[in-house]
């Protein structure tokens, strides 16, 4: 597969539109003048795909206490580009916007000196688990969240797309713009130091990840 | 060419490796994000909501089906004013941004238009009349209508599905061109529940049906108290796109 340049996403979409770069017309469809098809499109992509872009969110460095609302910042932008996401790349086009708003939202965070929040994704612990059993899941949790914060962010992204969310290498090509081969490497890059940072914490960690 | 197989499930892989991609299968967004998502996009999260939006784009049909022609051209006028306007107020700007009001299918209705569609929106109970430019010229929010006060709190397992419901209501009416009762919904929504999980899309409601019957001053006042509220919502970048570039 080619390199295309992803056709899904541009930043500018995500940030406040500026005297420069004026939101074009077709940025405000409103849901007053959507057709019953395009509603029905929007609501299955939403159905099939609101958890995996939550996580994916999570994933890419949005605390879960934001991930409510950067997730609807993806189906907006979602509902705006309908016309432009061909049948069959949905997901694709979902990760393209999730991986540029997550991007978005760590820089403005940056930006302010926001203080991460640590247990953000804690907050969202299954609550069918017993105390202990959470206590365990949050360790690990925040051992992975940590891990995904020492990647550098295209490796994190394709590690995070392909490990904890199962896109398919050509899915996450397609929506990167990126070839074939550079998944390829950005995941071998991911796999080593993903597994170098576990070997660490076990040597700093009396044992526990 | 056929993929890997994901590292929890490699032979090679330590356990403590796959403890920590094992813990990922926790996380998930709660189903309040998803309702609030649907909201957001202006689709009914509930099936009652369903009923209640056919009835009132029924009356809204009704009542905009004799002005919709020159409530179209009207607004293509009314939309050129603006920008000209916008050209003259931005001065030094180098680019103006101007709000669309969404769809250019959607009629852009002067405030004069709306007489006949508020007494023809029989799907709504009696409630103090609200005249569009009225109720938002000021810089504080309207009065609540007088059902709110003596309504019952509704308990916490109905009440998302409720304002589902009501919020659905406003937006069946904006999107019947109704822009008064689309108004006056909001009104009650906030009303009924000042602190409802969709105030923003309420507000978001409220910006569009005053600015789309013409009343670009109320509109944009409702834009600046919604980005001094919620800075960082979701619909903020449309609101900011509303006031162009005179917004600081």
């Amino acid at each position: 597969m080619g390199a295309a340049p992803s056709p899904y996403y541009d930043d500018r979409m995500a940030s406040v539109p500026v005297p420069m770069n004026p939101p074009r017309e077709s940025a405000h469809v409103s849901p007053a003048s959507r057709s019953a098809a395009d509603e029905a499109r929007l609501r299955a992509m939403l159905d099939a795909n609101f958890d995996f872009v939550w996580r994916a969110l999570c994933g890419l460095g949005v605390p879960a206490s934001g991930a409510d609302d950067a997730a609807q910042q993806v189906f907006l932008v979602a509902s705006q580009k309908l016309a432009a996401i061909e049948p069959g790349s949905e997901r694709a086009f979902l990760a393209a916007t999730a991986r540029g708003i997550a991007a978005n939202i760590r820089r403005s965070r940056a930006l302010t000196h926001e203080i991460a929040d640590e247990d953000a994704i804690m907050h969202q612990m299954d609550a069918a688990l017993d105390p202990e059993q959470q206590a365990a899941k949050g360790q690990a949790l925040r051992a992975l969240e940590k891990l995904l914060q020492g990647l550098e962010e295209d490796v994190r992204t394709v590690f995070v797309f392909f490990e904890l969310e199962g896109m398919t290498t050509a899915e996450i090509s397609a929506a990167l713009g990126v070839p074939m081969g550079t998944v390829a490497s950005r995941l071998r890059r991911g796999r080593e130091e993903f597994q170098a940072a576990v070997k660490r914490m076990h040597a700093s960690g009396g044992g526990r990840p | 060419m056929s993929d890997p197989r994901r590292m929890l499930f490699e032979e090679q892989t330590s356990e403590a490796e796959r403890e920590l991609l094992r813990a990922w299968a926790g996380v998930r967004p709660s189903d309040d994000a998803r309702k609030k998502t649907l909201v957001a996009l202006g689709m009914a999260a509930t099936g009652a909501a369903v009923g209640a939006t056919g009835l009132a784009a029924g009356a809204g049909k009704i009542a905009g089906a004799s002005i919709a022609p020159k409530a179209t051209a009207l607004g293509a006028a009314t939309l050129l004013k603006w920008v000209a306007l916008g050209v003259a107020v931005a001065g030094a700007a180098a680019t103006t941004v101007v709000y669309v009001g969404h769809d250019d299918a959607a009629p852009m209705v002067a405030a004069t238009a709306l007489a006949p569609q508020v007494a023809a929106s029989a799907a709504l109970p009696a409630a103090p009349p609200v005249s569009v430019p009225a109720s938002a010229s000021g810089a504080a929010p309207p009065p609540p209508p007088a059902i709110a006060t003596v309504a019952p709190a509704p308990s916490k397992a109905d009440s998302l599905a409720d304002q589902v419901a009501a919020l659905d209501r406003a937006r069946a009416a904006l999107r019947s061109g109704d822009f008064a009762s689309a108004v006056r919904l909001v009104d009650r929504y906030e009303a009924e529940y000042p602190r409802g999980a969709f105030t923003q899309e309420a507000e978001a409601v409220r910006v569009d049906a005053l600015f789309r019957s013409g009343n670009r001053a109320a509109a944009e006042s409702a834009a600046r108290r919604f980005l001094a509220a919620y800075p960082s919502s979701p619909h903020a970048p449309r609101m900011r796109a509303l006031l162009g570039s005179a917004q600081p």
